[in-house]
């Protein structure tokens, strides 16, 4: 059933597409810096869409911003760019079950506030895109590690691990600048 | 604590504030190209009726841009607007390295702003039938062997060099990107590139073009194609990087 949308939708539209947006961006971008500016524009786009046209009937109005979104990232890349990991990634075999992985995989406050964000979330971009992307999946959008792992095309285990290893070499950071 | 530090980076009311903004920008620079063109339209008018009358040949349209010099060459940036539906996607296999300023000299010599630091450089390799429908509807797909194999058996090579600024919130990126074939790997969204005026530095001819925040150029220089993009950078910078290229 095709629904009709103008201008005036637009805050509307954005709340309730977000984050399927959101999602298919991270899911998709090649460098995890560009995600608030692919989704930006994306939105700017529909925006700018909806001025010229005054009202526009869609099918389904996440697949059509999603579909926007999607040519942001096609035109933001420019090309098909596949990252190959280097070859200290590739070693880290992230399939393998860890035994002791806790229950809540998150970061004291005084840690988060020693390291400042800024340098966190640099660790964090620092690692193979793959476990960039699972962090920003897992905090931002709150998604369950089955459906992350279902996005990436990789294990439950591989995704939980990702967020575990990584978690726990940001503790040893801060414990030994702690010392 | 970490899904705050995430929610703050990636924050939904942030972003819709910063579309507004985009947006607001836009549309102002919409209506400055309006209230610059008519008035510049009826000087232009005016201009060549007078030189007419005089009997001088009709000179160069004035540049809009603040970088014309008479020993470098005219610039002429144009203003264009994206388009949907005009984008020509373009695909590779691509891999970091770390040595293309071993392999090109010039990109030792090159003037960025200094908060600008090497993000990344990349090769970026593609076969020549890319592009055709096999790989445009999902038919074939670029695999693992594919990026494997040397230069030979691929139509073009690509050398992409990322910078991206200290500033982190500035936003502040340049990709130079550069080819010894005549095709680039990059797709710009912009249709009749051929009807921008050219530019010349040091009589090297250059099309450039500006749309929203982002600068871009095409020249073939030293057996080079070449395609540089500047996002956020002043129009200052990004000529200042293109006249340290075209020595």
């Amino acid at each position: 059933m095709n629904t009709r949308i103008s201008l005036d939708d637009f805050e509307d539209i954005y709340n309730s597409t977000y984050n399927n947006v959101l999602k298919y961006v991270i899911c998709n971008v090649s460098n995890i810096d560009d995600i608030n500016e692919i989704v930006q524009d994306t939105y700017v786009e529909l925006y700018m869409i909806l001025k010229k046209k005054n009202t526009l009937q869609v099918e389904n109005i996440v697949s059509y911003v999603v579909g926007i979104a999607k040519n942001k990232i096609y035109r933001h890349f420019g090309f098909l760019k596949r990252q190959k990991e280097d070859s200290l990634t590739k070693s880290i075999n992230y399939d393998q079950v860890d035994t002791d992985i806790p229950d809540i995989l998150d970061l004291e406050e005084e840690m988060v506030k020693k390291q400042s964000t800024k340098e966190l979330l640099l660790y964090i971009k620092q690692k193979d895109l793959i476990t960039a992307k699972v962090f920003y999946l897992y905090y931002t959008l709150d998604m369950k590690l089955s459906d992350i792992a279902t996005e990436l095309n990789i294990t439950e285990s591989n995704v939980k691990n990702r967020l575990y290893r990584t978690i726990k070499e940001l503790r040893k950071k801060y414990e030994s600048e702690s010392d | 604590m970490l899904k705050k530090v995430f929610k703050e980076e990636i924050s939904k009311e942030k972003n819709f504030n910063e579309i507004m903004h985009k947006v607001e920008k836009k549309e102002e620079r919409k209506r400055e190209l309006k209230y610059i063109l008519i008035p510049a339209v009826l000087v232009a008018i005016v201009a060549i009726s007078t030189l007419a009358l005089v009997g001088y040949r009709k000179s160069n349209i004035p540049s809009n841009s603040i970088a014309e010099n008479n020993t470098q060459g005219k610039i002429k940036i144009a203003n264009v607007e994206l388009t949907q539906d005009i984008s020509q996607d373009i695909g590779g296999v691509g891999r970091k390295i770390s040595d293309t300023d071993k392999e090109y000299a010039f990109m030792q010599q090159i003037e960025l702003p200094k908060d600008m630091k090497l993000s990344y450089n990349w090769k970026l390799y593609w076969p020549e039938d890319w592009g055709s429908e096999e790989y445009t509807n999902g038919n074939k797909e670029l695999k693992e062997e594919d990026w494997a194999q040397t230069e030979i058996n691929y139509c073009s090579e690509n050398n992409i060099n990322d910078y991206k600024s200290e500033k982190y919130e500035e936003n502040r990126t340049v990709e130079i990107c550069f080819s010894k074939y005549d095709r680039i790997a990059r797709c710009t969204p912009v249709v009749g590139f051929d009807e921008i005026e050219s530019s010349y530095i040091n009589n090297t001819e250059l099309k450039l073009l500006n749309y929203n925040t982002t600068y871009l150029a095409r020249f073939n220089y030293n057996n080079l194609t070449f395609e540089i993009i500047c996002r956020n950078l002043t129009e200052d910078e990004f000529i200042t990087l293109l006249e340290s290229i075209i020595k």
